[in-house]
């Protein structure tokens, strides 16, 4: 017999699991369909201490540095990812397998873990401006309020200074920024110095409002600065979807089932029927609702929807924040020590308004490097390794890694297609292209002429671009934009799949814009207001 | 093989000798990453271990992804998470630190050239005839 609830959400990421506890809170009874891998490796074997005393004195720390299997020392080119260690490799798990795609010019992340992708968010959060809403698709009245929601909910810490109205706004309710560490000070005092002339040519820097507690919030610790962020979670301090789904959990409104691949759904006036592939048993299951709402990211949510629709679509267009960054040298911090205790998340953001209209808007997160370990930076220096190890010995508080992400508009020659294929578990793989038009090109590489001379005044001097290809932004929208006329593969205002009657798309597929800034806080707040509609018209 | 190998590359990147850990690890590692080892250049820096240095930064501009350089890479990463040899990779503030830079930028310079000759050489004379 088929389970049956009132919702369905599809996908335990930051969509998913913003739109659920939306429904429970609302006191819906909701399943969510899941895959859910999860690390069963590592978490409990990384003690809870700071990087430098565990560097210098855990005898097993190889283990989760480099990895049970050495999973953690990646051969070859900068591929996606690379903050992806050995305890966040569940993140990518099963995806090869369950969720093909096949690409010479496109290399996504996807996700079937438990908390999806936001198990190695970077933690930014920024909100949308008013113009950036409007090209993406998004009510501001409504999203101002959603931001406020998630806000209370996830807990944010930030300041306020130039950077507020990139970043968060009207948003209230935020913890004290975290401390800066000094290498980010001295950037600081440089912008205080040039912020005249760099303010005349656009560009503004600000801390970076990040989804790190800095107090205490419910069962969840204020961070202690350990740096060992892409490594561990101690105190839940850093928010990831898996604190909501495990406190949904708790609640008899919900229930979450996981190794379900959700393949198709199809509405008939009884309901959704909704056929799942288990991940572990490869036998198919039905699960039966009133309202679907799919969470299961753009490209996860794109390949259920052609299913469901019989494959009768073509091409559908994708939106990718193209991605590149620059090790670059502090010279300031020459001779100076790092702080031992500090957070490894990017603490300054730079951003490059070029006309003061907040449209278009580049963004660059600026990063200290050192709990990624320097072997890896040693393979991207020019020398043999032991030259390289050494000169990193003595200049890594001097490295700063500026990422920067350009603001996306959809175009013919960026598009996902999915095709049959008996080979694959699901009958289908994906097959994507992203060729960036020479005048996208053209306006990058003039956005990142002018950055680098802003990182300059800054005191930080790129020493080489890196691109790591297409797809490395892990910014992905736009598969089915948002639209008022009911078309298949659009999804209107309120989050409604076209052509359905009771299937919502709560993850950034309608986005018809994708600004140069993290999305996932407005993620997170288009999938409450997702489910706040789907909750219209059903009681309760 | 492996213990020698292991020994070679650690006094190559530390000066140092690796313990009977690092060396389990190292080989587990090779075998895990499936490295291969039958190449000419790696049989020449194990009979010569004080080529090491100019065939890795040789290599690091010639063929960067080469196995030899693969090795040395792996025996990096582990030599880096061992808390004996943390004191390697951690920053200590040093007030000479401009001149040991300056020393580490030329030396690192040098050595490179030499490599690049060497190994060009090598590869011209292991070259197949036309």
């Amino acid at each position: 017999m088929p389970q049956e609830h009132d919702f369905i959400v599809v996908g335990s990421g930051p969509s998913g699991a913003m739109a659920a506890q939306t429904l429970v809170e609302a006191g819906a009874d909701t399943a969510m369909l899941d895959v859910g891998f999860q690390d069963l490796s590592y978490q409990d074997n990384i003690p809870d201490r700071d990087f430098i005393s565990l560097r210098k004195e855990d005898s097993e720390q190889h283990e989760y540095f480099l990895g049970k299997q050495f999973e953690g020392i990646s051969l070859g080119k900068i591929k996606t990812g690379p903050q992806l260690t050995p305890p966040r490799r569940f993140v990518v798990e099963g995806v090869e397998k369950w969720t093909p795609t096949v690409s010479s010019s496109f290399e996504p992340l996807q996700s079937l873990a438990y908390g999806g992708l936001g198990g190695a968010w970077g933690l930014a959060c920024f909100t949308f401006s008013s113009i950036e809403l409007k090209e993406a698709g998004l009510d501001e009245t409504e999203m101002r309020a959603a931001y406020q929601t998630v806000t209370d909910r996830i807990g944010i810490s930030g300041a306020r200074d130039d950077g507020t109205p990139y970043c968060m706004r009207e948003l209230n309710n935020i913890q004290p920024p975290t401390r800066l560490e000094n290498s980010m000070e001295l950037i600081c005092s440089r912008y205080s110095k040039h912020a005249g002339s760099l303010h005349r040519k656009g560009f503004f820097v600000g801390r970076t409002a990040l989804a790190l507690l800095t107090e205490d919030l419910g069962a969840r610790k204020a961070t202690q600065y350990y740096d060992m962020d892409f490594w561990t979670n101690a105190g839940k301090s850093a928010y990831r979807p898996d604190v909501t789904i495990d406190v949904l959990k708790q609640n008899p409104y919900f229930i979450y089932y996981d190794k379900c691949l959700v393949i198709r759904f199809s509405e008939t006036t009884n309901g959704i029927r909704v056929v799942v592939r288990r991940v572990d048993t490869d036998q198919e299951e039905i699960y039966v609702c009133k309202k679907l709402i799919l969470a299961a990211g753009t490209l996860g949510t794109a390949r259920v929807v052609i299913r469901s629709f019989d494959y009768t679509v073509d091409k559908l267009p994708i939106l990718c924040n193209n991605y590149c960054y620059f090790p670059c040298l502090q010279p300031g911090m020459l001779g100076k020590k790092a702080d031992d205790r500090k957070v490894s998340y990017g603490q300054l953001a730079l951003f490059y308004d070029k006309n003061g209209s907040g449209i278009d808007v580049a963004t660059v997160m600026l990063y200290t490097y050192r709990s990624l370990l320097s072997f890896r930076l040693a393979k991207e220096l020019p020398f043999g390794f032991a030259d390289n190890a050494r000169l990193l010995s003595q200049i890594y508080p001097s490295l700063v890694i500026a990422g920067l992400h350009h603001p996306e508009r959809s175009s013919q020659n960026k598009y996902i297609q999915l095709i049959r294929d008996d080979s694959s578990p699901t009958g289908d793989k994906l097959l994507a292209e992203y060729e960036q038009s020479v005048g996208e090109m053209s306006d990058d590489h003039a956005r990142e002429r002018q950055i680098k001379k802003a990182l300059r005044k800054l005191g930080c001097f790129p020493l080489k671009r890196v691109h790591p290809g297409y797809g490395a932004s892990i910014h992905y929208g736009g598969t089915m934009p948002f639209s008022t006329s009911n078309d298949p593969m659009t999804v209107s205002p309120s989050g409604r799949l076209g052509g359905t009657n009771n299937v919502f798309v709560a993850d950034g597929s309608g986005f018809r814009y994708l600004p140069a800034k993290g999305p996932t806080l407005t993620l997170m707040a288009n999938a409450h207001l997702v489910a706040v509609h789907a909750l219209n018209g059903i009681s309760l | 093989m492996i213990p020698q190998e292991a020994r070679a590359i650690a006094r190559y990147i530390l000066h140092a000798d690796p313990g009977e850990k690092e060396i389990a690890l190292y080989g587990q590692a090779l075998a895990r990453l499936r490295i291969p080892s039958d190449d000419k250049l790696s049989g020449l820096a194990l009979r010569h271990p004080v080529l090491l240095p100019y065939l890795d930064s040789g290599l690091a501009v010639l063929e960067p992804e080469h196995p030899l350089r693969h090795r040395i890479y792996v025996m990096l990463a582990i030599l880096e998470t061992s808390p004996s040899y943390a004191r390697y990779f951690l920053h200590a503030p040093n007030r000479w630190w401009p001149l040991k830079l300056m020393w580490s930028g030329f030396s690192a310079s040098l050595t490179s050239v030499i490599g690049v000759c060497i190994v060009g050489l090598i590869s011209r004379r292991h070259a197949p005839r036309t």
